[in-house]
């Protein structure tokens, strides 16, 4: 069994304020023009050569972080949101960053009714976006 | 359980391992056989006993009572003892805290009168009635996670939820008041009677001062709903808690061969 930690890959490495600048740029052009998307990833591959990033697991990240945001488009719901900035985090865009992207602001009452009826627990009351959607200790693992 | 949940259940056995000793599981075939094509087996370092939940044969409707595995397995298993679901992480050690304890458990509930219901409209055994010394003014203990020091206590419990589970088949209008009756609030009920303080963990679910527990909770129907979501929660799962366990050899594993792409 290997003993190598693949963990590192998942804690964020360092880059340049070249790099994040570029990323911010990167996400909020490709937010307001999708069809920028695929040919802003030619310049970003670039900057993962300079920085010595692994370009795929970059943009697999990008890929996710525009999968849910198209979820969060959808709904504006806040859990979402908190969690498309935590995914923003692994682009390299930090949460003061991410707040002056561009998109509509969270909807604090539009969780999922579902979401009531799958609960162990039932407090309905207990399940607001201010509790990342009815999670114990969210704050734990960066909410 | 989406990938979300099965990460959420092997970080739940690795931080309890390192952080409180050892730890077993209680499952049927059905979920043993789950565990071994992903080969999880070996996650719970004191074993997987499938012998009580299959060879107990209780007359319980597991539709209406679909956790009463938790108290069949609690009966077997002797106190003191913790009992912990799959969808809590442990994130410190609480040797301290449960010392000179008799009963913990995770946090009071709200008497919320959408789960739990008043005696006139629980659906009860034919020939059933409540004791006289049931309060319904305590409140149910969410017992996701509990600690129970005492094997007297621990049998009185279970044999007040058994009495009450046994030959109760009516179905009730959804399918949670009558499980959290049986498991909640009858352990508050009877702590309550007994004399004994039950500690929390916590003061509230969702209180700001808590270093100890993470539960997915009422967020699994959220996850379940979203693969993005729960690509995203897994990832940040593995940045922050996972951390803890970079030299564990399971959990490098585990990362590697389904969290390939990150």
């Amino acid at each position: 069994m290997p003993t190598k930690s693949t963990i590192a890959a998942h804690t964020g490495q360092r880059v340049s304020g070249a790099m994040k600048r570029f990323m911010i740029s990167f996400l909020t052009d490709a937010m307001a023009h999708p069809e920028n998307l695929e040919s802003g990833k030619k310049h970003l591959k670039a900057y993962c050569q300079c920085e010595r990033l692994n370009y795929r697991a970059v943009e697999h990240n990008l890929d996710l972080f525009f999968r849910l945001l198209a979820d969060y488009r959808k709904t504006n719901n806040a859990v979402l949101y908190y969690f498309l900035r935590l995914q923003a985090q692994f682009c390299y865009v930090d949460k003061a960053a991410f707040d002056v992207l561009p998109f509509a602001a969270p909807n604090h009452d539009s969780l999922p009714e579902a979401q009531d009826r799958s609960a162990y627990h039932t407090g309905v009351d207990l399940l607001s976006s201010d509790n990342f959607g009815g999670m114990v200790g969210g704050h734990l693992i960066g909410l | 359980m989406n990938a979300a949940e099965i990460l959420t259940m092997v970080l739940s056995a690795l931080m309890w391992q390192k952080h409180n000793g050892s730890i077993s599981l209680y499952t049927d075939k059905t979920g043993y056989e789950f565990l071994r094509d992903r080969e999880l087996l070996g996650l719970w370092d004191g074993g997987v006993n499938t012998e009580v939940l299959e060879t107990t044969d209780y007359p319980i409707d597991a539709e209406v009572f679909w956790a009463a595995g938790k108290l069949i397995a609690l009966e077997k298993q002797a106190a003191p003892c913790v009992m912990l679901d799959t969808d809590l992480i442990v994130t410190r050690p609480l040797h301290k805290l449960l010392k000179n304890q008799k009963i913990t458990a995770l946090h009071p509930e709200e008497l919320n009168g959408e789960a739990y219901l008043s005696p006139e409209v629980l659906k009860c055994p034919r020939d059933f009635s409540f004791p006289a010394f049931y309060n319904w003014e305590v409140l149910p203990s969410n017992t996701a996670f509990l600690y129970i020091a005492d094997e007297r206590f621990k049998d009185f419990y279970v044999g007040q939820a058994k009495r009450f589970m046994f030959h109760n088949t009516a179905r009730p209008m959804e399918m949670v008041s009558q499980m959290v009756f049986a498991e909640q609030r009858l352990l508050s009920i009877c702590a309550d009677y007994k004399k004994i303080a039950i500690q929390y963990l916590l003061p509230n679910p969702f209180s700001t001062t808590n270093e100890t527990v993470v539960h997915l909770w009422g967020f699994k129907g959220m996850l379940r709903q979203n693969e993005n979501l729960q690509a995203v929660y897994c990832k940040q799962l593995i940045k922050t808690l996972g951390i803890e366990l970079e030299a564990n050899s399971f959990f490098q594993h585990y990362v590697q061969t389904y969290f390939p792409e990150v």
